[in-house]
């Protein structure tokens, strides 16, 4: 077996969503002061949404994190941050950046014996809506929907195979 | 009237209260430089201190290490906290350098970052970081590792 399909498979076998969505929940908690509802997938639809914040991975966990909501929603998040000054949409996106960060870097540190070996990007922010993300890692894609004041927050994590 | 035994504990209480004293008012004029790539991290740094009941006397900023050093040779500092993934000079590079100048060598440094790794503690502290906190972090994590980083300089 080769490490890129120990690693698809290693993905599986370990169950990472669940490890995915607590290192989500933590990150909703403490920075953003509530608890990310879950979707159930039955109820998810195609989300379009404005905003989109990558942070890639490389070395022994190749890939790529991506946080994607509308605008009012990366609003919200970087006004629970910032408070009542967060008012431009450079913080907006610098906030909604931070949050995939942290996202990356907690749910990396939470997989034994892949931190030490696993490397993060510097956050990029996509805004506007007229626009179709794909990723070319094309491995295993983890994913999961919160409902963050009823919009839904869709995280995705995908692994290059 | 007091016996010998009790005026020496009395003084060695004196003595620990003004000490305390010290602390806090060293406490209460902290000069402090924040290095990170994101501003909405910064300002969240700044209030997270301020959480801690520290005083700051003056908070200055830079988005990456580079700007940090630039910041250090022409403002005194109480204190730095300093991200490590950042562009153009990371964190790890910046502690480094500090090392270097004489006139910030001393100065504290506390990383925060989302590198939680063992290596990057362990390399964090052993080129001179005085604390490590993971994100995201509380104000009570910030508190818990910061205070004791100010006590011991003063």
């Amino acid at each position: 077996m080769s490490t890129d399909t120990a690693l698809a498979t290693r993905s599986e076998q370990e169950g990472w969503l669940p490890i995915l969505e607590l290192a989500i929940q933590e990150v909703f908690e403490i920075m953003l002061g509530c608890q990310g509802k879950a979707q159930p997938p039955c109820e998810r639809k195609q989300q379009h949404g404005e905003f989109t914040a990558m942070v890639g991975l490389a070395g022994a966990l190749c890939g790529v994190l991506t946080v994607r909501c509308n605008k009012k929603t990366a609003g919200e998040f970087a006004k629970s941050m910032l408070g009542d000054t967060a008012d431009s949409e450079e913080q907006v996106a610098d906030a909604l950046g931070e949050i995939c960060n942290m996202i990356a870097g907690n749910f990396k540190n939470k997989l034994a014996g892949t931190d030490e070996r696993c490397m993060l990007s510097v956050p990029s922010v996509i805004t506007g809506g007229e626009y179709a993300f794909r990723s070319l890692a094309d491995g295993t894609c983890l994913e999961t929907v919160l409902l963050f004041e009823e919009a839904p927050v869709v995280i995705r994590l995908q692994l290059h195979s | 009237m007091y016996s010998k035994s009790a005026r020496k504990w009395r003084r060695a209480i004196s003595r620990a209260d003004r000490v305390k004293r010290r602390v806090v008012e060293t406490m209460g004029k902290v000069r402090a430089l924040i290095v990170d790539d994101s501003s909405v991290m910064r300002k969240i740094v700044e209030r997270s201190l301020r959480q801690a009941g520290i005083e700051l006397e003056k908070v200055l900023e830079a988005s990456n290490g580079a700007e940090g050093l630039a910041v250090l040779q022409d403002n005194a500092v109480d204190l730095i906290l300093c991200d490590i993934n950042m562009p153009i000079m990371d964190g790890m590079e910046f502690v480094r350098q500090v090392a270097t100048m004489g006139s910030a060598a001393g100065v504290p440094i506390v990383m925060i970052t989302t590198e939680g790794s063992e290596s990057h503690v362990v390399e964090a502290l052993s080129t001179g970081a005085r604390g490590y906190i993971r994100k995201p972090f509380t104000p009570d994590q910030v508190k818990e590792h910061v205070l004791p980083v100010l006590g011991n300089q003063s």
